[in-house]
C-alpha cells in the first residue's frame, strides 16, 4: 500500500517541470584566482567572543601601561620643567674660594 | 583544477544545480546567481572538494543549498528550518494547473524536508548523496524524506482523489 502511495505521489510530483539552466549562464572563469597575498588579505578567522574580550582587555592594558611609562619618562629629571627628585638642603654653608684671586 | 576541468564540471552539473535552486526557491529569479556563486566557490578554492567525501555533484549541491538556506534565513529569521510538527491542509484546486499545485505544495514544505524531497524525487540522488550534500546523517535524511512525503500526500490529497482527470489539466 505504501509502495503504491509512493508511486502515485511520484507520478503527481513529476507533473511539475522546471527548465534547465539558461544558455546565458556561463562558467565564471573570468574571475581569476589572484596572487597569494591577495587571498591573505581577504582571509578571516573566527574567534569566540570570550577570547576576543580577553584579548581586547589584555591589549588595552598593554597600551595603558606603555602610555603611562612613556608619560613618566617623557622629561628628564632635573631639568627646569621637572622638579621631581629635587632635594632642598637643610643648612646653607657658603664658602668663598679666593684662591684664584690671590694667584693674580 | 585546470580551466578545462572546471568547464567540464560546469557543463556537467549546472542544470542539476539550476533546477534544484529553482525548485527550492520556487522561482527562476536569483537561481542563476546562486549557481554562479556555487561554481565560483569551487573555482576559488578547488581544494575544498575531496572525492573521498562524496561526488562533485553532491559537493556543489551542498554549496548551493547553503546559499539558498542563507537567503531563506534572511527572509525568515524566526522560522524553523525543519518543523517536525509542520502539517498543511489540502490545497485548494480551484484556479490552478496541476503543476502549479505541486509547485505550491513543495514550496510549503519546511526547507530541510523540501531539499531532501527535491534531491530524491526530482534529481534522483541516492540517500547517501543527499546526506553528503546536506551534511546530515543518513537517518535524518530518511526521516525528512518520510515527513516530506507524508506532508505532500496530505497537501495534494485532492489530486489523488481526481484520478480521472488527464495530467496537467484542471
Amino acid at each position: 500500500m505504501e509502495h503504491d502511495d509512493d508511486r502515485e505521489l511520484r507520478r503527481v510530483l513529476r507533473t511539475w517541470h522546471v527548465p534547465d539552466a539558461p544558455d546565458s549562464l556561463t562558467p565564471p572563469t573570468h574571475v581569476r584566482q589572484g596572487p597569494v597575498w591577495r587571498s591573505w588579505l581577504r582571509r578571516d578567522i573566527r574567534v569566540p567572543v570570550p577570547v576576543a574580550l580577553v584579548l581586547s582587555a589584555v591589549l588595552l592594558w598593554l597600551v595603558a601601561t606603555v602610555a603611562r611609562d612613556y608619560a613618566g619618562s617623557g622629561v628628564e629629571p632635573g631639568t627646569a620643567d621637572d622638579l621631581r627628585g629635587f632635594q632642598p638642603v637643610s643648612a646653607v654653608n657658603v664658602r668663598i674660594d679666593r684662591s684664584t684671586d690671590e694667584g693674580r | 583544477m585546470t580551466d578545462s576541468d572546471f568547464r567540464d564540471a560546469f557543463s556537467a552539473h549546472k542544470d542539476v544545480l539550476y533546477r534544484f535552486v529553482y525548485r527550492m526557491t520556487g522561482q527562476p529569479d536569483g537561481a542563476d546567481d546562486i549557481v554562479q556563486e556555487s561554481f565560483l566557490a569551487l573555482w576559488r578554492k578547488p581544494s575544498a572538494y575531496s572525492a573521498a567525501r562524496g561526488t562533485l555533484r553532491a559537493f556543489l549541491l551542498g554549496i548551493a543549498r547553503n546559499l539558498v538556506l542563507k537567503r531563506w534565513r534572511d527572509h525568515h529569521p524566526h522560522d524553523d528550518l525543519d518543523d517536525e510538527c509542520w502539517a498543511c491542509e489540502p490545497v485548494d484546486l480551484v484556479g490552478y494547473e496541476r503543476a502549479e499545485l505541486v509547485a505550491r505544495a513543495v514550496q510549503l514544505l519546511p526547507p530541510l524536508q523540501r531539499e531532501a524531497l527535491i534531491l530524491a524525487e526530482y534529481e534522483e540522488l541516492s540517500l547517501g548523496e543527499i546526506a553528503a550534500a546536506t551534511e546530515a546523517p543518513l537517518s535524518a535524511v530518511k526521516s525528512r524524506l518520510h515527513r516530506a512525503r507524508t506532508n505532500l500526500r496530505r497537501t495534494l490529497l485532492p489530486l489523488f482523489a481526481e484520478k480521472g482527470l488527464p495530467h496537467g489539466t484542471r
